[in-house]
């Protein structure tokens, strides 16, 4: 089991600000406080692009599945496309919380899903089951 | 697909959403007032938010909404909470937030609705404002209010159901 403590790099999609405060501030109780914030899906892409260039690349992304121009399936979907992002943990955070689409969310390659709104007790059981295979694994 | 009537079952799943969605964003328990149901449409609030009814996606059409009404005090309150700074006019942040609010609200009742044969499609909120407003909708049909009380002020939660769910959606 890897070490879900240590402070990870977070990046949050979502177009609505109170949703990225919130997220941003349950992450920060969290103990995670390098977290970047992205309004729209072509900005987030620009983001992980960019991390990765500069080599800081995020550890984990959380990211909101209605937002307009490109949504969060079409996000998950360019990430995915590209070789170098395969293995980037993406977290779907969804007010829709069917089967359906938890379903449609794994097949289009989410790591995870997070249904609004967010209990902080689900949020870090999520993150620290995600960050510790990432640590586990890097070790 | 269920047809939309009013009932205790719609009553208890907008009290769940309401109080899913304030307890974990905003740590605040609202309780719920006795509901009226209405013959005539009309919800008053200063900053609302409203989103389409919509069960039969190939059909287009609207068979009611869903409406969550503010008092600017309390909404500029309850985001106080969320923004760390005070709010004394309705900008695009409690637009924003009216929106969103309105949005994980919707995602709850329809979730639960949905596991007992409804088939609510996902639909996208309007927000409306302006001090003292009325949001009439034009098309006949009962609404159900409910108030609710909470630590920042009171709000309204109100549910509209055409009797005519045949014309095409507008907006």
């Amino acid at each position: 089991m890897g070490d879900a403590s240590k402070p990870a790099r977070i990046l949050i999609v979502d177009d609505f600000e109170i949703v990225r405060i919130m997220l941003r501030n349950a992450l920060a109780n969290l103990g995670h406080t390098d977290v970047d914030e992205a309004e729209d899906g072509k900005v987030a892409l620009q983001k992980i692009q960019a991390a990765e260039m500069d080599a800081k690349p995020y550890a984990l992304v959380f990211c909101d599945w209605n937002m307009p121009q490109m949504t969060g399936i079409e996000v998950l979907e360019a990430v995915r496309r590209n070789p170098h992002y395969a293995k980037l943990p993406i977290v779907m955070v969804t007010a829709e919380a069917e089967q359906k689409q938890v379903v449609q969310a794994l097949r289009s390659g989410a790591t995870d899903y997070i249904v609004k709104p967010i209990a902080p007790e689900i949020l870090e059981k999520k993150v620290n089951k995600i960050l510790s295979k990432i640590n586990g694994s890097a070790a | 697909m269920r047809p939309i009537v009013f009932n205790d079952e719609l009553v208890r799943e907008i009290h769940n959403g309401i109080e899913a969605t304030f307890s974990n964003m905003f740590a605040i328990k609202p309780k719920p007032g006795a509901h009226q149901v209405n013959d005539s449409q009309v919800i008053q609030g200063d900053v609302s938010g409203i989103i389409n009814l919509v069960q039969d996606a190939s059909k287009d059409q609207v068979e009611g909404t869903l409406i969550l009404s503010f008092p600017s005090e309390t909404i500029f309150a309850m985001l106080t909470k969320i923004y760390n700074r005070p709010f004394t006019s309705v900008d695009k942040n409690v637009k924003s937030g009216v929106g969103e609010l309105t949005n994980i609200v919707f995602g709850i009742f329809k979730a639960n609705l949905n596991r007992n044969g409804y088939s609510f499609q996902m639909a996208l909120p309007n927000v409306v404002y302006g001090e003292g407003h009325a949001v009439y909708i034009s098309r006949p049909g009962k609404s159900l209010t409910m108030p609710f009380q909470c630590s920042v002020g009171s709000f309204s939660v109100t549910l509209t159901v055409c009797d005519d769910s045949t014309l095409p959606k507008v907006g």
